[in-house]
């Protein structure tokens, strides 16, 4: 009988051990940034995708990026072959530069935004991971409290009754004794002085 | 102000293609296919940066003309025809480049 009950003991402290092993992975997880990158990850490559969404602002991104570059570079080209020794191609080419740096600029700000907007969600949806952890412990473990709030059914003999009390006190002082001697066969534990 | 003008739109564009590569390594499922996607504008950008370093030698050799003529002054023939050959073959350059980029931009949403 102190066999089964200690068994089921030790699985309920396993299983509750578990499960805060769980809870502090997903703490840890949280305070973590997320390998952007990794295929592990898909959820949040949209979120973290250059890719406009909507017409409109794909035609702006594609325009100010590729477009507009490539009608500048033709009207070079155009102006270079027509008036060859006048300053309109290198102005031209001016603006082309301009542009381009603000195409980019624009490009890479949006990126760092989305990134910076799915590093909040996964940190957001970590924690309410944690939490819902946390929650199934915690419900675990009133559910053991009151199963062993249950009285159990004694016989009528009141000698059973107290041979009962004693074989639970015995398993509580046994257990309270092994905790003991692990905490002082631990202190005890000579390190090694180099 | 010329080197300068040849070199930030190869970095802008790079910049772009880094962007878009990195969202396609997330979606590509064959490193060779995305290879072969990603081949042309890289090797594009490539031949921008030696167009812009055939530009800078023959601004070496601007400066240097006047040292070798001994009067101290330049030939300034040799800087005119390469700042417009270079202007071409860059301008040229980059209507392929964006092109393509552009192009694996929509092929990316199509698929």
């Amino acid at each position: 009988m102190v066999r089964i009950l200690r068994y089921h003991l030790a699985l309920y402290y396993l299983n509750a051990f578990e499960q805060r092993r769980k809870a502090l992975q997903g703490l840890a997880r949280c305070t973590h940034a997320l390998p952007l990158y990794s295929p592990a990850h898909n959820r949040f490559s949209a979120a973290t995708s250059i890719t406009p969404e909507g017409l409109v602002a794909l035609l702006l991104a594609s325009a100010g990026n590729f477009i507009l570059p490539i009608l500048l570079s033709a009207a070079q080209l155009e102006a270079s072959r027509r008036w060859p020794d006048s300053d309109i191609p290198r102005n031209i080419e001016q603006i082309k530069v301009i542009v381009n740096i603000a195409g980019a600029a624009a490009t890479s700000i949006v990126a760092a935004l989305k990134q910076w907007r799915a590093s909040r969600m996964a940190a957001v949806g970590a924690v309410a991971e944690v939490l819902r952890d946390v929650e199934a412990v915690e419900a675990d473990e009133t559910t053991a409290l009151r199963s062993g709030q249950k009285q159990p059914t004694y016989s009528k003999s009141p000698a059973r009754h107290v041979e009962v009390e004693r074989t639970r006190v015995t398993f509580d002082a046994e257990l309270l004794d092994l905790d003991m001697k692990e905490d002082q066969a631990q202190m005890a534990t000579v390190l090694p002085v180099s | 102000m010329g080197i300068i003008n040849g070199i930030m739109p190869i970095l802008t564009d790079s910049i772009l293609l880094m962007h878009i590569v990195i969202e396609r390594i997330e979606h590509s499922k064959s490193p060779w296919k995305l290879a072969m996607t990603m081949a042309a504008p890289v090797f594009l950008k490539f031949g921008r940066l030696a167009n812009v370093a055939i530009y800078i030698a023959a601004c070496i050799d601007f400066v240097l003309s006047s040292v070798r003529g001994g009067d101290g002054v330049p030939d300034m023939d040799i800087l005119d025809a390469a700042q417009a050959r270079s202007m071409k073959i860059a301008s040229t350059l980059q209507i392929i480049d964006n092109l393509s980029v552009d192009r694996l931009l929509y092929f990316h949403l199509a698929c």
